[in-house]
């Protein structure tokens, strides 16, 4: 076992022995585990993030359709909503575009009834809208702020017509970077003013329908048969039918790890040339000095592997620790736009990213794999010839 | 200092520092999950893809406003394959599945027309 050891030593010493050769190894290894961990992360991130939005919402979402395609849904809807058996509580939504400023810049205007919103929250700096007289109240997301340069306590011209007559706007509240990214173009406010807003005072776009445990697709089923809204047919998404695509996403993101495999093969038949090629000579040498001292051809492996493990330990912690870098300090500044369209390389709100142990454990296994396949190769053919011939 | 101790030096320290950013992570996760979960509350559930408005593909933002792509029946059909809001991006889902009402398979419970 001392033995042992000993040979583990001097595998820890090699690294030294060469140490451009070393240092090209764990270069290589950086570039390929580097932007494979912090793809994954950033799209676990937002996975979780879409997770979180189907759990934490209604259990039915119930929109009009016509010709297939969703249309919003008359108020007369609610109360027949709230009367089938199993309901809970129906609250009636609009969610819109609309564009602001002299650059028409798009944003999502939520609409909630205002007995829905709460007295404060922790996602948003400020306070939140309330309904009554005087200018139309909001909150808006992080990029639409920078954007358009407000802050709480701006007020908007007009952005609108309305039969009802055009408002100012008052900006109470500033959604905070570490809110979901959904709300970066994002203007929350109550049901009434985005109603006057989007001058559509029936309609709602959607409804979110609150259901008693284990009654969801009774309840759903009932919504789509006996809602009588004339020629608006009714559609039902239910939190199932968003969850169910979870695992379908995770599908394509196989695919492009898959992808990302075939890339790290080719930069890691660089590292295999240069572990293997690099030094060669010195190496041959190396090892047939120790052979010469006695040294069995399993040892000299061991001694390969150690240096080995060793090279591949330290990629694979740096691309950890780069990947962290990359996200948390620069908030994904360059990638995160592959996976949030639109967003541009410099992102207004914290992108959302998981480092977990599994991908790190993959990364060290898919480098050690790399590393050995082109260290114990070499070491093999220069430790299988005779001191001799390995010395000259 | 000798290099075998520099060596297992440096190693020590790059793990540690690994196990600390997992440890970190974990941690800012539950919070980050709180934050989350108090938003969806507010808003009753909004964004589930990767585009961050409603301009041109609203399935992009979320599959619960629009069934499907809005491109892939115009301009051209099939431009679901050309949509820069979702198709741009790795992150892409199919329309949800809507289970199929039981009166469209047994007519005597068809709604009343």
């Amino acid at each position: 076992m001392r033995r042992l050891l000993e040979i583990a030593n001097t595998g820890l010493a090699a690294v030294f022995l060469h140490p451009l050769r070393s240092l090209v190894s764990i270069v290589a290894l950086v570039a390929v585990l580097l932007p494979y961990l912090v793809g994954l992360g950033l799209s676990k991130g937002v996975e979780a993030e879409a997770e979180a939005s189907s759990r934490f919402g209604a259990d039915l979402y119930v929109t009009g359709s016509r010709f297939g395609r969703p249309v919003p849904i008359p108020l007369s809807a609610v109360p027949m909503v709230r009367a089938i058996d199993g309901v809970t509580e129906v609250v009636p939504r609009i969610v819109g575009e609309v564009r602001l400023g002299k650059e028409h810049i798009h944003a999502v205007l939520v609409g909630m009834p205002a007995d829905r919103l709460p007295a404060w929250s922790a996602s948003i700096e400020g306070e939140l809208p309330r309904g009554g007289v005087g200018p139309n109240r909001l909150v808006i997301g992080t990029a639409l702020a920078r954007k358009l340069n407000l802050k709480i306590g701006s007020r908007l011209l007009p952005f609108y017509h309305s039969r009802q007559g055009d408002r100012l706007s008052l900006v109470v509240g500033v959604f905070r970077p570490d809110a979901p990214l959904w709300q970066a173009n994002l203007i929350l406010t109550t049901f009434e003013t985005a109603a006057q807003v989007f001058d559509q005072s029936d309609l709602a776009t959607d409804l979110l329908v609150w259901c008693v445990p284990g009654s969801q697709t009774e309840v759903s089923s009932r919504i789509e048969r006996g809602l009588a809204l004339g020629e608006v047919q009714t559609r039902v998404t239910a939190r199932e039918d968003l969850l169910m695509l979870l695992p379908r996403g995770l599908l394509h993101r196989e695919g492009i790890f898959n992808l990302h495999f075939v890339l790290a093969f080719v930069v890691g038949i660089l590292v295999l040339l240069v572990t293997s090629g690099l030094g060669l000579a010195e190496r041959r040498r190396e090892i047939g000095i120790l052979k010469a001292m006695g040294w069995q051809t399993d040892e000299v492996l061991l001694r390969g592997a150690v240096e080995g493990l060793c090279l591949s330990w330290t990629g694979a912690c740096i691309a950890l620790l780069l990947a962290w870098v990359w996200l948390r300090v620069f908030n994904g500044w360059g990638v995160a736009g592959f996976f949030l369209a639109q967003s541009g390389a410099a992102i207004d709100f914290n992108v959302p990213f998981q480092l977990t142990p599994v991908p790190v454990l993959l990364a060290f296994v898919l480098s050690l794999v790399i590393v050995l396949s082109g260290t114990l190769g070499s070491l093999w053919r220069a430790a299988a010839v005779a001191p001799r011939e390995a010395m000259r | 200092m000798t290099s075998r101790a520099g060596v297992l030096l440096v190693a020590l320290s790059l793990g540690c520092a690994s196990v600390a950013v997992l440890v970190v992570e974990d941690r800012r996760q539950g919070s980050r999950e709180g934050r989350s979960e108090e938003f969806q509350r507010l808003v009753g559930g909004l964004g589930f893809g990767p585009a961050l408005d409603l301009s041109s593909c609203p399935f992009g933002y979320d599959p619960r406003l629009d069934g499907s792509c809005a491109q892939e029946y115009a301009p051209l059909p099939g431009g679901t394959c050309f949509c820069p809001r979702h198709a741009g991006s790795v992150l892409q889902y199919p329309p949800p599945r809507h289970r199929v009402p039981l009166w469209l398979v047994e007519d005597s419970d068809a709604p009343p027309s």
